[in-house]
């Protein structure tokens, strides 16, 4: 659906998106997961037209989509990273305001909105001010509103960061409902574990991209082995002694009471670690951004 | 018809905001009454000494007239000579009047005393003021003397005046301050617009909608027309009916010459707004802006008192304009024939003001 071919941007010495090249699938979730200033919301910005790009290529099914971005615009609802409706508007008025300047047909309008507010529980709040709701709900009523358009494409900017857990579920419940109605969604995240919810991958780094896979292939695809250690030390301290060999240092790190080593070549490093007990555990999406964020680094090219 | 929306937008924001509400309604009526009271060049209730040495019957009956002046409040009457230097030093007294018989009864045969005004000039403006309606009152007070004694004077000289013949400040300063309140609503509420959307995130969220830039613009720049309009209807207002002066000319032309200078101040706070990335940042450059338009508009000084070098900036200034085009329709009654020349510089100002402010903000929200 969308192509991105050798993507820059960078605002002065900083080099916020560095010649990224992806294919996004059509009718799936994908997930951009990485840490702040990963180059994310600038992606995203650049997809949208909020932001010009230096060079590359953005193709939409095909047709090459200039600075602008007006075809993708038109298929595309974008929700900004931080909640951007109108605090002092009531939901309704929300939901009134960007049906309009969205270009969304009256009975149309009126008929979606109905569905929206019953869909997300907000029909009981739809005289509250969109200032007065939870943190949860305004993602929700951000979310029913680039819904009213009925967009083909999702684009959505760190959408549950500052939201609660149970808010987070239902928000995902919507979404994957979205996806099942053959919707194309664009995530980004700073929780690798949120990004266990996509269907397709992309782990970034540095305005560059780690790893791009479908989530399944990816995991099993996987070849170093991950074990728990649990320490038989101070597990600062231990940590604290290997910081110093840099040689092994990047394949340990801390995982609540226990040390996580990436097992990736032949030689054992687990006996730098006192431990009692080392178990062989299957590794989730943050032991994989580890291994190709701290030891791959790129090795195979993969880093573009 | 999505712009009516964006305006509706605006206008909601504006009246469910209590602050908001306080910046447009209660702040305008207030500050209003406060500087009517207060903005004025008229001279009241001066602390004065008198050293009254003469004794004489002129010297009392001058002293009278002044008791009786509601401009000064005699603090202190003595007959004996003491400085009054000290108590002008404490700011106790801020003139001093010393009446003395004269040395040369050859010349001063009448027996008038002669009569020392002694001024506190710090502040100039007053201090020339108040000497004048002294020497008023003592001139008055000779002819009245000179026709009892049938010495008529050849030469009287008879002021008539119009236009503000009480020689109110507040006829003067009523109507200008409307303008420069005017200016300060507009300037502040309108450079928050903009950045806030910026602050907010919600100007991406407009961004990508289907409203164009120029839609964005004018739905901010309408609503902040309405609201100075509104203020202006209630400054007017107020100037009339409470401190009673009367507006002379067409209000019609006033509406005109209104909306004229509101687009060339709001494309100006816009602008402001577009280049800013927060709102302290553009409540600092509304407030450089203001204090530099209200500075070079004649709302104190003259503009013809303000140096060669800083005049031409009054040219570009817009408040300016508005400032005489106010005073003429309040205090003159004079149509657009006397101030055409300012309507089309507010004008060109306001279209070069516009332009220049859209193309930022189109160059801006493109980047």
């Amino acid at each position: 659906m969308i192509k991105v071919e050798n993507l820059s941007k960078s605002f002065g010495a900083i080099k916020a998106l560095d010649n990224i090249s992806f294919e996004i699938p059509k009718g799936k979730i994908t997930i951009f997961a990485g840490a702040d200033g990963a180059g994310k919301s600038t992606l995203f910005k650049i997809l949208i037209g909020l932001l010009k790009k230096d060079k590359g290529k953005i193709f939409v099914d095909g047709e090459i989509s200039e600075n602008n971005s007006e075809k993708l615009r038109k298929i595309a609802g974008y929700m900004p990273e931080r909640f951007s409706l109108y605090q002092d508007l009531t939901v309704e008025e929300n939901f009134d305001f960007f049906g309009e300047v969205y270009g969304v047909e009256k009975p149309r309008k009126k008929e979606m909105k109905k569905t929206l507010l019953e869909k997300t529980g907000m029909a009981a709040f739809r005289k509250r001010r969109a200032g007065a709701l939870s943190g949860g709900m305004k993602q929700k009523l951000a979310l029913s509103t680039i819904l009213l358009s009925s967009p083909e494409l999702i684009i959505l900017d760190e959408p549950t960061t500052g939201v609660d857990p149970l808010s987070r579920i239902e928000f995902f419940n919507i979404i994957e409902e979205l996806k099942n109605e053959g919707r194309t969604i664009l995530i980004s995240t700073p929780y690798l574990d949120e990004a266990e919810k996509g269907g397709f991958v992309v782990l970034m780094k540095g305005g560059k991209i780690l790893k791009q896979q479908e989530l399944k292939e990816l995991k099993e695809s996987f070849t170093p082995k991950l074990f728990r250690l649990t320490p038989s030390e101070n597990i600062f301290k231990i940590m604290k002694k290997l910081v110093k060999d840099s040689n092994i240092r990047e394949k340990f790190y801390i995982r609540g009471n226990f040390i996580h080593y990436l097992h990736t070549g032949e030689k054992d490093f687990s006996v730098y670690i006192p431990h009692s007990e080392s178990i062989e555990i299957p590794p989730k999406l943050e032991d994989i951004y580890i291994y190709y964020e701290r030891i791959f680094k790129g090795k195979e090219g993969d880093i573009n | 018809m999505k712009i009516y929306y964006l305006m509706k937008k605006e206008l909601i924001e504006i009246l469910r905001q209590k602050q908001m509400i306080f910046m447009v309604i209660v702040s305008p009526v207030f500050q209003l009454l406060i500087f009517g009271y207060i903005a004025t060049t008229d001279v009241k209730n001066l602390p004065v000494e008198i050293i009254n040495i003469s004794n004489s019957r002129y010297s009392q009956e001058i002293i009278n007239r002044i008791e009786k002046s509601p401009l000064f409040i005699i603090k202190k009457i003595t007959s004996r000579y003491e400085s009054p230097i000290k108590n002008m030093k404490e700011g106790k007294i801020k003139a001093a009047i010393l009446f003395r018989d004269s040395f040369d009864r050859k010349r001063n045969p009448s027996g008038f005393p002669d009569i020392q005004i002694l001024m506190d000039g710090v502040d100039s403006n007053s201090s020339l003021i108040a000497a004048g309606y002294f020497n008023g009152i003592i001139n008055d007070f000779l002819l009245t003397e000179f026709d009892k004694k049938g010495i008529s004077v050849a030469v009287k000289g008879k002021s008539l005046l119009r236009y503000n013949p009480e020689l109110k400040s507040i006829n003067y300063m009523g109507p200008a301050i409307v303008a420069m309140l005017l200016t300060v609503i507009a300037l502040f509420l309108t450079s928050s617009s903009i950045v806030r959307e910026k602050e907010q995130q919600t100007i991406d969220t407009l961004l990508i909608s289907r409203l164009k830039p120029v839609e964005i613009y004018l739905g901010k720049a309408l609503p902040m027309l309405f609201v100075g309009l509104l203020d202006m209807f209630l400054g007017v207002t107020l100037v009339v009916l409470w401190f009673k002066i009367p507006i002379k000319g067409s209000i019609f032309q006033l509406l005109i010459a209104s909306i004229i200078y509101l687009t060339a101040i709001l494309s100006i706070a816009l602008l402001i707004s577009t280049f800013t990335n927060s709102q302290q940042e553009a409540m600092f450059f509304a407030w450089f802006s203001m204090i530099t338009f209200i500075l070079l508009s004649g709302l104190y000084t003259p503009v013809e008192n303000i140096p060669w070098g800083l005049r031409w900036i009054t040219k570009i200034n817009p408040l300016q304009y508005l400032m005489k085009i106010i005073r003429e329709i309040f205090l003159k009654g004079n149509g657009m024939k006397f101030f055409y020349k300012d309507i089309f510089s507010l004008i060109i100002i306001g279209s070069i003001t516009i332009s220049f402010s859209l193309f930022i903000f189109k160059k801006t929200v493109s980047k």
